[in-house]
């Protein structure tokens, strides 16, 4: 398995409303911000990585270290991740993904590298795909049909045996329309048999088949090399509890929010809520990696970062998210660790060729990147020291080619390039340059850009909005002409960009694009659909070099940088592995390992 | 009364409605598409699922039909579900408007217990330096933005001094108690509370002082009543007609909430739930509230007509 980053969907999801709302959701909690603004995306590319070992925490790690059973961890699950106590169906959480996680599981989970912290706690990013209640997996010789075996002996909470049963029915809930939004579901068309299930033909998905208890197969309708990537991010459910529910009230059910009904099959389960207060959580013994050392994880709700990081000062709380501008105070608090690690969003810039056919030259979008200071904004806004610039998609160095274009600031390359496009700043006028971030960073980092294009004549007008009105704006009426966004991170379940950027991922059929616009490039379509096929680690990564080429070549989605989002922990608790991945972080926490020292 | 207090009411019920439907149509009007309310963003562009959604909440029904619809299922107690999360949003109304009487009728009262007596006071001793500390004091109040009072109270008590928790109604992890309860509501409470001080005062102050000029309290102190009996029995009295409009506008604040405060302290009272969802384009939770907060502010202006009549006898109504 290649290293590999991931944020949304492959083919349905718009990355770019994805993030939009998810990190916008996140940011600020303040009333007069938007769902979420985002300081979360304002902030930037991850710091240097530390000296240590940089190999992936994986189950059994040596360096999780044993420790006494007993004690409550308290979490303020505020920020980018979440969007509250009450948000708990797994199928549609998204933003409270990470949370859900100790309830309920995955087939497969990626591990945490923990390149930023290694301290114990950890933090990093996604390094490869490692078994949750899958062992393994295979792909057949034709390379149509998936294969995975089940870890035998997991239990149920409430005791009974999981079984390959729940793995079909999972999937089949996922994409019947019925239930409401599913979020896996847009990186499931490839199954066959799924259109049938989504229009609702039928409700037997025929691509995924359960021949035995502890065997799943899933069978697509074309190779798929990124087949346990799409469906990672599906929450196995209990079928004998779930599917006596109606499934059109699914959604409105308090199965998952109700001790004694939500049954998963994760460390921790439902023992006590409170609805917009707290969600309290108890030790499963019966776990099947082991009987956790937590007796109770407690989530409590705050809509403030700020007023989150006192009640961690005063020992209420051992984890909260930290804003870009509260990192220098909390990493004064000795009592804590800040753990920074990329968030798999990349802030974009996009031009709407419609509003200006301009913008429709590479060359004049070449030019904004040569003509924007991004190394000082990133350091001098949101304090990271020698940041690394983004050139395409991918931040992963190891996917950036060595020939790749690298935007250093030159505004005078700039001006050549606009001089060589043939096209005059002067004559565009003023241009409203949109965003859904709310907080002072993105305001901040918006100026500074507003500054650097006045070098190169180019009048820029900020407009801030909530992300309701901004999507309308940019999707449906096509008005924006300039955006800042939350753009695709790259990562391997959003196809490596083929949700953003191949022409099939057409608005509003997946994210490229907007009303009557989407970005097309045959060379680029045609290297992500040999990304997608391509089964061998190495040539993948070869094949993805080339994408990134492409890419930074283009600038179809102007790169500025791969943005930063930081956890603080409380150092009592032992072997806490996170990363701040997008709201749909899915990873190996080992929280059944967690202690207090 | 009586007679009043019926056609207040029937009066009221076209006002209701008025209020809803233009809630309704703002809503309507509002930039933003009603679907991305129901559905996870990154599902947005499913178009089978956008249609989904469409057909079962009626979104492509003309307005009025949507309206009478919504009025219909709120006439039989069912105002739907939120748009995410999925909770009842009767029962998230409920909660909410639990948490904001407590909350605000808290500071209300703080306000009323305290602030009355020192505008009082401040009033009997004009121009003192009593009168001076207490008249910079209700500046105070009155100008600080509650966030900074929020965030300072919560660095102060919740942290250095820690005599209060911090945010929340209860101690999670923990069974209920009334002193748990009480312990997380008197930070905001009190800070709330400040500002309610601070203009109470004022308006007394200000009604005390014309008040205690009147030919009929000098008749009373002429006559040998004991200035306690002066004060409370006559001047406080007819002191009081203003002081009762102050409060009875201040009582929307008890469904209207306050934001910063709740979103400082995780309170979980109407003001943040309606700044949530309209941010979020939760329209059963908008309409939810609307519903709630418009027969609560209706109810609240009668109540404070019948006080008028309560607290002066002049005033009659047919």
């Amino acid at each position: 398995m290649i290293l590999s980053r991931r944020t949304g969907s492959r083919t349905l999801l718009p990355i770019l409303v994805i993030f939009s709302l998810v990190v916008g959701a996140c940011a600020s909690p303040v009333a007069s911000q938007p769902p979420t603004s985002a300081a979360s995306g304002a902030a930037s590319v991850a710091p240097s990585a530390p000296a240590g070992d940089l190999e992936a925490i994986v189950p059994g790690d040596p360096r999780l270290v044993p420790g006494t059973p007993g004690g409550t961890f308290t979490g303020a699950f505020v920020g980018p991740c979440c969007v509250g106590v009450d948000n708990m169906n797994p199928m549609s959480a998204g933003g409270d993904y990470e949370f859900l996680h100790f309830i309920w599981e995955h087939l497969v989970t990626f591990t945490v590298v923990p390149d930023t912290v290694a301290t114990n706690p950890f933090s990093g990013q996604y390094g490869d795909l490692v078994p949750e209640l899958a062992d393994s997996w295979e792909v057949s010789d034709d390379q149509l049909t998936w294969t995975f075996k089940l870890h035998p002996g997991i239990k149920w909470h409430d005791g009974t045996d999981f079984t390959s049963a729940d793995v079909k029915f999972s999937f089949e809930l996922c994409l019947d329309a019925n239930v409401g939004p599913c979020y896996p579901g847009g990186s499931m068309k490839s199954i066959e048999g799924a259109d049938e299930v989504i229009d609702g033909t039928t409700t037997d998905l025929v691509g995924v088949q359960a021949p035995d208890p502890l065997t799943v197969t899933i069978k697509t309708s074309e190779p798929n090399a990124l087949l346990p990537y799409n469906v990672m991010d599906l929450f196995i459910l209990q079928k004998s509890s779930v599917e006596p529910i109606p499934r059109e009230t699914i959604e409105k059910n308090d199965y998952f929010r109700t001790p004694g009904k939500a049954i998963g099959t994760g460390p921790f389960k439902v023992s006590a809520y409170s609805a917009g207060q707290s969600m309290e959580l108890v030790r499963y013994d019966d776990y099947w990696r082991g009987k956790p050392h937590l007796d109770n994880i407690i989530r409590r709700e705050f809509k403030d970062t700020a007023s989150a990081l006192i009640a961690f000062e005063t020992g209420e709380v051992d984890y909260t998210y930290v804003t870009a501008d509260e990192v220098e105070r909390a990493s004064s608090i000795e009592t804590g660790t800040v753990l920074p690690g990329p968030s798999g969003v990349n802030l974009d810039i996009v031009l709407n060729p419609d509003k200006n056919e301009d913008w429709a030259d590479k060359r004049v979008r070449q030019a904004f990147m040569h003509g924007i200071d991004r190394k000082s904004i990133l350091e001098n806004i949101y304090h990271i020291p020698d940041p690394t610039l983004l050139s395409c998609l991918f931040g992963d160095p190891a996917l950036n080619p060595p020939d790749v274009p690298v935007y250093e600031y030159d505004p005078d390359k700039a001006r050549a390039l606009l001089e060589e496009a043939g096209v005059d700043p002067a004559s565009w006028g003023e241009i409203t340059f949109d965003t859904y971030y709310g907080d002072q960073g993105s305001l901040d980092a918006m100026t500074a850009v507003q500054s650097n294009l006045a070098d190169l004549g180019i009048t820029v007008q900020i407009q801030q909005m909530d992300s309701a009105a901004w999507t309308k704006r940019y999707y449906e009426d096509a008005e924006s002409e300039m955006s800042m966004i939350g753009g695709d991170g790259g990562g391997a379940a959003a196809g490596y960009g083929y949700g953003s950027r191949h022409s099939e991922s057409a608005w509003p059929k997946g994210g490229n694009g907007w009303q009557d616009y989407h970005y097309s490039n045959p060379e680029l379509d045609a290297a992500l659909e040999a990304v997608q096929v391509e089964f061998d680690d190495a040539k993948r990564i070869e094949l993805l070099q080339e994408v990134c080429r492409i890419d930074a070549e283009e600038q179809p989605y102007i790169n500025l940088w791969a943005t930063t989002r930081y956890w603080f922990i409380n150092d009592r608790i032992a072997n806490f592995v996170s990363t701040p991945g997008p709201g749909m972080g899915n990873y190996y926490k080992a929280a059944e390992t967690w202690h207090i020292r | 009364m009586i007679t009043y207090i019926i056609r207040r009411l029937l009066i009221a019920v076209p006002i209701f409605f008025g209020i809803t439907i233009l809630v309704f149509l703002f809503l309507a009007l509002a930039p933003g598409d009603p679907v991305a309310a129901f559905i996870r963003p990154e599902l947005a562009t499913n178009e089978a699922l956008r249609q989904s959604i469409i057909q079962r909440y009626g979104l492509d029904q003309p307005l009025p039909i949507r309206y009478l619809r919504w009025l219909a299922e709120a006439a039989q107690g069912n105002l739907g579900y939120k748009a995410i999360g999925g909770l009842p949003v009767l029962d998230t109304v409920a909660r909410g408007l639990g948490a904001s009487v407590l909350l605000m009728g808290s500071a209300l009262l703080i306000g009323i217990v305290v602030g009355i007596p020192l505008g009082m006071l401040s009033a009997m001793r004009q121009y003192s330096r009593l009168d001076y500390a207490l008249t910079g004091i209700a500046f105070l109040g009155i100008s600080t933005p509650s966030f900074m009072l929020g965030l300072g109270g919560l660095y102060l008590f919740g942290l250095q001094i820690r005599i209060f928790p911090i945010g929340g109604m209860v101690t999670a992890g923990r069974p209920f108690s009334i002193p748990d309860l009480l312990a997380h509501l008197a930070l905001p409470a009190l800070i709330l509370g400040l500002g309610y001080v601070a203009i109470l005062m004022r308006y007394t102050r200000s009604a005390m002082l014309e008040v205690l000029g009147s030919l009929y309290v000098t008749t009373a102190e002429a006559k040998g009543l004991p200035p306690r009996v002066v004060v409370v029995r006559h001047a406080l009295r007819n002191a009081l007609i203003p002081i009762v409009t102050v409060i009875g506008l201040s009582l929307r604040d008890l469904v209207g909430g306050a934001v910063i405060i709740e979103t400082v302290f995780s309170w979980p009272g109407m003001g943040l739930m309606m700044v949530e969802g309209v941010t979020a384009r939760d329209y059963p939770m908008i309409m939810g509230l609307s519903l709630v907060v418009a027969i609560t502010v209706l109810g609240a202006n009668l109540l404070t007509d019948v006080a008028y009549a309560v607290t002066d006898p002049r005033v009659r109504y047919d």
